[in-house]
């Protein structure tokens, strides 16, 4: 199933039963394709269904109707193939910063040796060389998202789910956090599903975005220009109409809300 | 190849020292003033305590309550042998067997009530079925103090030891159970879904995420359970043991030995101290990932 899309909704709902009895309807009927490879990011204002989402699609909830596949396979569970990170970070804190980023690997299986080889090179790539002993209390906020994404990267899915991974970082870790996540992406070029609130994130990063409101897709761009971007990249006339754009759905989405 | 993005995040991490280095240098002997401190303060306390206990033995009857010089000299004189002891109650030796005695009902009480308790406490936090199942039956249970058992153990098993640890062993079983139960409930969906995508099977689930994870409440409540047990040790001893400290007091009570029954227990005391401070010292290399 080469051609398969890395992921696939038809007419997925999910809806959520409060206690006081009410109905939520975090995702309403959304259909959507994206390609093997392609660098989706999702925005929209929070609590418009983005999370529930992504948690669909990695197989931590199912659907309350609609049918997700990915590479042609039904989703029905948690899978090594489709990574997550998460909004906090999830780095075992009792693990060495090394034994994190084996975790993957330990779990399916791979020998020892390899898995050193492995982490080694992805403590070099996110500049952590010397703290693969450290735990993980001991990093910042900054080198704590690195090591969370070189642990899923090190696992080599084909897809990567991102839920708000840079919330709360200043601009500069955020861009140092971009470049490495791009080099990683580059190498091995998962398909990746990055929900964020930020527009200038996701104008840095996606190949398409995605802007979702009240559980739906509100509208969806396109962003052909090269990467890595620059800051004056994302200042032409074409870039800063584009983002004008979206912010102007997502201010009625959240006044709406 | 000299990749720009690796160059820069490494400059970025420059600044930041390095924890391997660091440690040692700072870390050691700032952990031994404070240990230090600590320690002083507490001879300071002990000192004031025992100034009193003179000051107030001045000017009483020895019989009624022994200076601090009496109490060490029986300390000293009874440590290995009591002749009485062993005319009145059917106890050898001396206050050293008794505290032994005992000591070890604690330790292995509390050793066979936190493993018990720590098993069932993961399931109750892992199983929904198994939770609405039995707790409110532990519940209820957890409402009736501990002591009632006493009879029934001796009722049951006579003067046999289990009588003796049984109640440490329940203490400190309702305990680590309560708190490991709780700690695995907390441990919650992000970690166990973080795991599971990563492609973590259950086993592995269980050994390197939740197991890690629920072991610094259980070592909060062993310690609890270790403090506690020094009294219903004791206190099942005076109910209707035949050794130990609660007996060797209850004997002496009678023969208005006061100076031995304090030795006994100061003796007691500062070995459960030492016990307290092993499992702290175990407890915080076990965890040492943390804060
Ligand atoms: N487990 C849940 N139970 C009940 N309601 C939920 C649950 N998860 C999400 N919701 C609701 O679904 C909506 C969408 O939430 P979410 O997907 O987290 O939004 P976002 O990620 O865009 O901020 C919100 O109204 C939220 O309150
Ligand atoms: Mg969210």
């Amino acid at each position: 199933m080469e051609t398969a899309p890395a992921i696939e909704l038809r007419g997925v709902t999910k809806t959520f039963q409060l206690e006081s009895g009410e109905e939520v309807v975090a995702v309403n009927d959304v259909t959507l394709t994206v390609p093997q490879g392609e660098f989706v990011c999702v925005l929209g204002p929070s609590g418009h269904g983005k999370s529930t989402m992504l948690n669909m699609i990695a197989g931590f909830a199912e659907p309350t109707a609609g049918e997700l596949h990915s590479a042609g396979a039904p989703i029905d569970g948690p899978d090594p193939r489709r990574g997550v990170v998460f909004q906090r970070d999830t780095l075992f804190l009792w693990k060495r910063v090394a034994d994190n980023i084996a975790f993957g690997l330990r779990a399916r299986g791979v020998p020892k040796a390899e898995r050193d080889e492995i982490v080694e090179r992805y403590l070099r790539i996110i500049g952590l060389e010397n703290y693969g002993r450290a735990w993980p209390r001991q990093l910042s906020g900054g080198m704590r998202r690195r090591v969370a994404i070189a642990a899923v990267f090190a696992n080599e899915p084909e897809v990567l789910l991102m839920d708000e991974p840079f919330v709360g970082l200043d601009y500069a870790r955020r861009a140092t956090l971009h470049e490495v996540l791009l080099e990683l992406w580059e190498r091995s070029r998962p398909t990746v599903f990055f929900v964020t609130h930020d527009v200038d994130e996701a104008l840095a990063l996606a190949d398409r975005i995605l802007v979702v409101v009240r559980g739906q897709i509100a509208m969806e761009e396109r962003i052909e220009i090269a990467r890595p971007r620059s800051v004056g990249d994302l200042a032409t006339d074409e870039a800063t109409e584009l983002r004008t754009r979206i912010l102007e759905h997502l201010e009625l989405g959240a006044r709406s809300a | 190849m000299a990749d720009p993005v690796s160059s820069s995040a490494t400059t970025l991490a420059r600044p930041a020292r390095r924890p391997a280095t660091r440690r040692p240098a700072t870390g050691a002997s700032y952990r031994l003033r404070s240990w230090a401190v600590t320690t002083l303060l507490a001879l300071v306390g002990v000192g004031v305590v025992v100034g009193i206990w003179w000051l107030i033995a001045l000017g009483s009857d020895p019989v009624r309550i022994p200076s601090p010089q009496i109490v060490l000299q029986a300390l000293i004189d009874d440590w290995n042998e009591i002749p009485a002891l062993s005319f009145i109650a059917f106890q050898s030796g001396g206050i050293k067997q008794a505290v032994g005695y005992t000591a070890m009902n604690v330790v292995v009480g509390v050793g066979i009530g936190a493993s018990i308790g720590f098993v069932v406490g993961a399931l109750l936090g892992r199983s929904r079925l198994a939770r609405e199942t039995l707790s409110p039956a532990l519940f209820v249970m957890s409402t009736v103090p501990v002591l009632i058992l006493a009879p029934f153990l001796t009722i049951w098993f006579g003067t046999a030891r289990i009588v003796q640890a049984g109640l440490v062993i329940v203490f400190a079983l309702v305990t680590v159970a309560a708190v490991t139960q709780q700690a695995t409930l907390d441990v919650g969906e992000r970690y166990t879904n973080y795991a599971a995508s990563l492609g973590a099977r259950r086993s592995l689930l269980l050994r390197a995420v939740i197991l890690p994870a629920i072991v610094p409440a259980a070592i909060g409540g062993i310690r609890v359970a270790a403090a506690a047990g020094w009294s219903f040790a004791t206190v099942s001893e005076l109910l209707g043991g035949n050794q130990g400290v609660g007996k060797l007091i209850q004997t002496m009570q009678g023969l208005s030995a006061t100076a031995d029954i304090m030795a006994a227990v100061i003796a007691l005391g500062i070995v459960a101290v030492l016990v307290d401070a092993v499992i702290r010292l175990v407890g915080t290399w076990v965890v040492r990932w943390q804060e």
